[in-house]
């Protein structure tokens, strides 16, 4: 695998794998960073590190070249680069034993119907613990959680649908809560088809720029907004009908660390 | 979805005070208290346990119902509540303000972050008031210019 | 000093204390009281010295003093050091003219002690109370032990007789054996049944003497018209006319609802009795239920054309075991239970003079009168307060909203007086005072509008709070001002909110 790194900000970066070469054309994938985002120009295998504003990465960075992998600063982002690479070169699909290995604990609950969605999050957070991370992160999991499994049954065959109604689905949507060492995932998968990149971009785009919620939709249009302010790396995996979406949390005692990560995006196709 | 959202009056003089509890979410409505038409309006939203991003636009559109000249205040407000007012405008409407929150207090003895209530007017140039607890100082758990922009668009 | 000396002579302690607050004069019964000799109170450097750390001595009383004017505090208990029991005081300060403060302790013990005496006594009272109504219940139970041993050995002897046959029968070789048997085995269930109708009856006896049933308001057509209901097949059967009769709508009672429909079965079966052995031409009962506002009692008469109860006998009828009906018909205890039932109910239960036929006569009082002497009953005897106890009047022609907020100001300890007319609640209004009223907007014979209009002309002051549905805000809005309107409590209501709303209403805070 070659690498061609050009993200002076990030220069302590210890990558272990890979080989590093000198020109962008040489490598099999590039690493920028913000402020060197201008010469990106491949968005399946040019990596953005950065440690400005969530807004700035996705209005101008991400807008500008759509790279599949925003990855923000962090005290563990050696190990995310390294994770990301080693998927991309193996295939690019997430899965637990590359993304989220070791797990410690993990209560999974299959839904059918949307009614049951509240339930089913009071259900996998009462088997949570949640000691020794800052007594926000509940809160946080069950506002996440309820955007992403709205969003798993209400955006079926990509009709957004009257959010007052009962949807029952076929195959029940998992929602998963589990832990190892060093985070805490969250997971709702869905068969909605998989969901494009255009317009995943698209909606987050609309919330930074707007901030409000949209009244000529169903939806209000802020969910995966939020969830991508609120989470520390949002994952999206793009599976054969669907697409499972992973939310990760470091680890944290202190809420300010928390808050202060820029979040990471990543969106793996399989391909 | 089950309704869960709880809304409870008291209605005296010329004020209302309601008490907000439950999820505000696709699902809540805001019936009960829609026809009141008092002067002074106060959200109490101790007891809310989720707003979502539906709930959010159930929210602003009930404000904009409410009587123009209406005196708003809004009272402690959940921290997460505080994250998504940051982060989403027109969630205390124009005017409107929000007279006490919760906010992320470190207390390195215990080696746990607690929430308190503060004051609006105790923050000071989006300065964090200093608190103690049993005798420790603690120290403010999140980032000021952020978690206090909301008191920039007070009115 | 020579100039205080004339303090000497007064029953009340007092101490006059520099601006250190060091005593520099204390008279005799300063000492008596505290129990400190002069050579004690002339070691002290503080007059706070003299009392122990823990009995808060009211110090910001001396310090307001220093600066002028008098300072009386609340009562407390003070324990001197060299006493043995505290003082119960009342402290007073007061600037003197040369600069000193002079501190009196006023002492109350006495009148503590008196009251304290008092409640003692009305707990025994209380006591002696519970004891006598025992006691009758127990000769009670004496009497009804002879009534029913006599009532009793009829059947048993009955039964008893016929097992015996049986058991000859079922050794012997008779043609009609089988026949025989089934008639035995058919006298002994009979008699059995009466057996077990005769205990039930004096359980629902002596239940019926309780006070204790549970009340609720209670819509009284629809209790009469159940009770109709019940014995309406055989009216039928012996084609006797019944009719009711009310003479306003939301006729509405605090009673227990069971007890009170089995009084009034139990009247309309004995009227059908009479008529029915009487064999009177064209039988007829009416009830007839009405309000006088008179006396504030409310009638419910059961009367029939029969032949009437004879003079002889309208004493005793509400005895046990009175009956004029055959031996093995009736058990003698109905009248007796029912009148028990109706005076548990506040209430009375009577035979009228009548031209022709029986006239029974209940009254129970208006609901008004009855739920505050009921309530007020019930917090006293959970040793509330008087003064403390808050009276709420609530107006709703609605039972259900009544029973509900009843059980929600009872858990609070609140006294609850109930109405559904606004006409009977502004009469009550006229004598009794409230904290506050609560009252229903729209009834259909008077509005919230006209109720809050009509108690203001009667000089009544206590808040008005406004019940109604969420549509209805018009109506307070504008009668805030012109009524005096204090809130209003939105329909569903809460436990909380209701709380919230009295205790808001009357600018308290609450406790707990």
């Amino acid at each position: 695998m070659k690498i061609y790194i050009n993200a002076p900000e990030f220069s302590d970066i210890n990558l272990k794998r890979g080989q590093f070469v000198n020109t962008p054309e040489e490598a099999d994938y590039r690493i920028y960073d913000h402020s060197t985002w201008d010469l990106a120009k491949n968005p399946d295998k040019d990596i953005l590190l950065s440690s400005v504003d969530d807004e700035i990465n996705i209005l101008e960075h991400l807008n500008k070249v759509h790279s599949h992998h925003l990855i923000g600063k962090s005290s563990n982002i050696a190990t995310e680069v390294e994770r990301t690479l080693s998927i991309l070169d193996q295939g690019d699909h997430w899965d637990p034993s590359k993304g989220f290995p070791s797990p410690i604990s993990s209560h999974e609950v299959l839904l059918s119907s949307s009614k049951e969605i509240k339930n089913s999050i009071d259900e996998v957070l009462s088997n949570f613990d949640f000691s020794d991370q800052f007594n926000e992160q509940k809160d946080i999991i069950r506002l996440l959680a309820n955007e992403l499994l709205v969003n798993a049954f209400y955006h079926q065959l990509g009709e957004d649908q009257d959010r007052s109604s009962e949807i029952i689905l076929e195959t029940p949507v998992p929602l998963q809560l589990a832990r190892n060492e060093s985070s805490v995932l969250l997971r709702v998968e869905d068969t909605n088809g998989g969901f494009p990149y255009e317009k995943m971009l698209a909606s987050l785009s609309r919330g930074f720029r707007d901030k409000t919620p949209r009244q000529d939709t169903e939806g209000a249009g802020l969910g995966l907004y939020f969830v991508f302010k609120m989470t520390n790396q949002l994952i999206l995996n793009l599976k054969e009908n669907g697409t499972e979406i992973i939310c990760m949390f470091d680890l944290n005692k202190r809420y300010k660390e928390y808050m202060k990560r820029v979040s990471s995006l990543h969106y793996y196709t399989g391909k | 979805m089950s309704t869960s959202l709880k809304l409870e009056t008291q209605i005296l003089d010329n004020k209302v005070e309601v008490k907000v509890s439950g999820q505000i979410d696709e699902d809540a409505t805001f019936e009960k208290i829609l026809n009141i038409k008092q002067e002074v309006y106060i959200f109490d939203l101790e007891g809310v346990s989720l707003i979502n991003s539906c709930g959010v636009r159930e929210w602003i559109n009930f404000l904009e119902k409410l009587p123009e000249d209406a005196d708003i205040t809004y009272k402690n407000v959940p921290q997460i509540v505080v994250e998504q007012i940051n982060m989403v405008q027109g969630f205390v409407r124009p005017g409107a303000r929000i007279t006490s929150f919760y906010a992320p207090y470190y207390n390195e003895e215990k080696d746990e972050v607690v929430k308190v209530l503060l004051q609006s007017d105790e923050v000071a140039n989006g300065k964090a008031p200093s608190k103690s607890e049993d005798g420790t100082d603690l120290e403010f758990d999140a980032i000021e210019a952020q978690y206090f922009n909301f008191l920039k668009q007070q009115g | 000093m020579e100039k205080y000396h004339i303090l000497d002579t007064l029953f009340e302690a007092i101490a006059i204390v520099d601006k250190k607050a060091k005593i520099v004069y204390s008279n005799h019964f300063f000492s008596t009281l505290f129990k400190a000799s002069p050579r004690v109170i002339r070691k002290l450097e503080t007059v706070f010295e003299l009392f122990e750390s823990h009995t808060p001595f009211p110090k910001d009383l001396f310090e307001k003093s220093l600066q002028g004017g008098d300072y009386v505090s609340e009562e407390i208990d003070l324990m001197s050091t060299e006493g043995d029991s505290p003082c119960h005081v009342v402290v007073k300060t007061t600037k003197l003219e040369d600069g000193n403060v002079l501190i009196s302790f006023n002492d109350i013990s006495i009148e503590k002690k008196l009251y304290d005496k008092y409640r003692l006594q009305l707990e025994e009272l209380k006591k002696s109370h519970a004891q006598i109504v025992q006691a009758d219940k127990l000769a009670t139970i004496g009497e009804l032990s002879a009534g029913i041993s006599h009532e009793i050995s009829n059947p048993l002897t009955i039964a008893t007789g016929s097992m015996e046959i049986l058991e000859e029968v079922l050794d012997s070789d008779m043609e009609n054996k089988d026949e025989v048997v089934r008639t035995c085995i058919a006298d002994v269930v009979e008699s059995h049944a009466r057996i077990n109708s005769i205990i039930l009856n004096m359980k629902s006896f002596l239940h019926s003497q309780t006070e204790e049933d549970e009340r609720e308001y209670c819509d009284l057509e629809k209790v009469i018209l159940d009770s109709i209901k019940f014995v309406t097949p055989s009216y039928n059967d012996h084609k006797v006319l019944l009719k009711s009769t009310f003479d306003e709508k939301d006729l509405v009672g605090l009673v227990n609802k069971v007890k009170i429909e089995q009084v009034i079965v139990n009247l309309l079966s004995n009227a059908l009795d009479a008529l029915v052995d009487a064999k009177v031409d064209s039988p007829e009962v009416q009830v007839e239920v009405s309000k006088d506002r008179d006396s504030n009692i409310l009638k419910i008469r059961i009367k029939d054309n029969g032949p009437g109860v004879p003079d002889e006998n309208k004493e005793q009828i509400f005895n046990a075991f009175f009956t004029t009906k055959d031996v093995g018909e009736g058990t003698g205890l109905g009248l007796a239970i029912a009148s028990k039932i109706i005076e548990a109910h506040q209430g009375s239960l009577m035979i009228e003079d009548t031209d022709q036929g029986a006239s029974f006569l209940i009254q129970l009082p208006f609901i008004e009168i009855l739920s505050y002497t009921q309530n007020e009953m019930l917090q006293r005897a959970r040793d509330v307060q008087d003064e403390d106890t808050l009276k709420v009047m609530v107006l709703d022609n609605e039972v259900q909203v009544l029973n509900i907020l009843n059980k929600i100001c009872a858990d609070e300890g609140i006294v609850f007086m109930g109405s559904v007319n606004g006409l009977d609640a502004l009469k009550i209004l006229e004598d009794l005072s409230v904290d506050l009223i609560i009252t229903d907007y729209l009834m259909p014979q008077m509005d919230g509008s006209e109720f809050s209009k009509r108690a203001r002309e009667l000089g009544v002051k206590s808040p008005i709070l406004y019940m109604s549905a969420a549509s209805n805000q018009d109506a307070f809005q504008r009668d805030k001002e012109k009524f005096n309107i204090a809130g209003m409590i939105l329909k569903p209501f809460t436990k909380e909110e209701v709380i919230k709303a009295i205790y808001g209403a009357l600018g308290i805070e609450r406790n707990g």
